[in-house]
């Protein structure tokens, strides 16, 4: 197995540069285009010409895992499936191109909102409720999982809303879900799409 | 590295898995979608994919700025692997599941 070491030569596109660039590797802080966290001194590809990170080497990925972990909190969820189409169909009317990543976005947005409410608890206990109901009604579906990854403070919010109202983690994002459902894809005229459109705008810049 | 076909391509990238003569693209920061760079998936696993491709399953464009150099691209089983090739081995763009689903979480 190659062991790269610094001073090491080697190329690789440098997008910054635009070009097929001679590297050499050294230990740099890498963030994490996200913004969620920086990986502190890995081995990495350093473009010659501009001095910028452009690759990363197999020995640095246990430390980039490492890195992510401290980070960011998991959160993973098993739904019926339409719980997962209504976020989807409501990802595909804000932005056709959202992808699955854009998902923690549009809950965070909603979870945020409720938490802003006078009273988050009632909001959530009636949420819940909803998609209770909402479940009792769908038969034998299969089910999926809803994965990702937070931010500390998202996942305290989350965690914090699902506790004040006595419900679990599953039935928090599920009447979430609901609340997503009500606001962007029910109605011809989707509520406060603007504002949804530019959170999620403003997620990915 | 251009011209080559689909099984130079195939059997340099499997070269450079087993022999960890590959890298990660990283634009200054790590893109987490990388799921062989975020250590999600194994070297090992993404072997085996590789291996189940066929021609049908590769891609192959003209990078968007470097003239003379091609972006790979493999499909299948759900993976979607972007590479290049340069003299030294593999720089793999992305590793990620098309459907965004993250693969099972390893402890």
């Amino acid at each position: 197995m190659k062991l790269y070491r610094k001073g090491e030569k080697g190329e690789a596109v440098c997008e910054e540069c635009a070009k097929l660039v001679s590297t050499t590797f050294d230990y740099r802080d890498v963030p994490f285009e996200d913004g969620l966290g920086t990986v502190k001194g890995i081995l990495a590809a350093v473009c010659d010409d501009c001095d910028r990170v452009v690759a990363t080497p197999p020995q640095s990925t246990p430390a980039i895992r490492r890195a992510r972990e401290v980070a960011t909190r998991p959160v993973e969820i098993s739904v019926p499936a339409p719980y997962v189409e209504i976020l989807d169909l409501a990802l595909y009317r804000i932005n056709a191109r959202a992808t699955a990543e854009h998902r923690k976005v549009l809950l965070t947005y909603f979870a945020n909102k409720v938490a802003g409410d006078p009273d988050p608890k009632a909001v959530v206990q009636g949420l819940v409720t909803r998609s209770k109901a909402f479940s009792a009604s769908l038969g034998r579906v299969p089910r999926r999982r809803l994965s990702f990854k937070v931010t500390p403070r998202s996942h305290a919010l989350i965690s914090s809303l699902a506790d004040a109202a006595s419900a679990s983690r599953t039935d928090l994002l599920s009447g979430l879900i609901m609340q997503i459902e009500n606001d962007l894809v029910r109605p011809d005229k989707p509520k406060g799409m603007a504002e949804v459109e530019a959170a999620m705008a403003a997620a990915y810049a | 590295m251009a011209g080559m076909g689909f099984r130079e391509v195939k059997k340099a990238v499997l070269a450079s898995l087993a022999n960890g003569r590959y890298q990660h693209a990283a634009r200054g920061s790590i893109d987490t979608k990388n799921l062989l760079q975020a250590g999600l998936v194994t070297a090992p696993e993404v072997a085996d994919v590789i291996r189940r491709c066929r021609g049908q399953h590769h891609r192959q464009t003209p990078h968007h700025q470097i003239a003379g150099l091609d972006v790979h691209v493999l499909i299948r089983d759900g993976w979607y692997i972007k590479l290049y090739l340069v003299l030294d081995g593999t720089i793999f763009i992305s590793v990620h599941r098309q459907s965004g689903e993250p693969p099972r979480s390893r402890s």
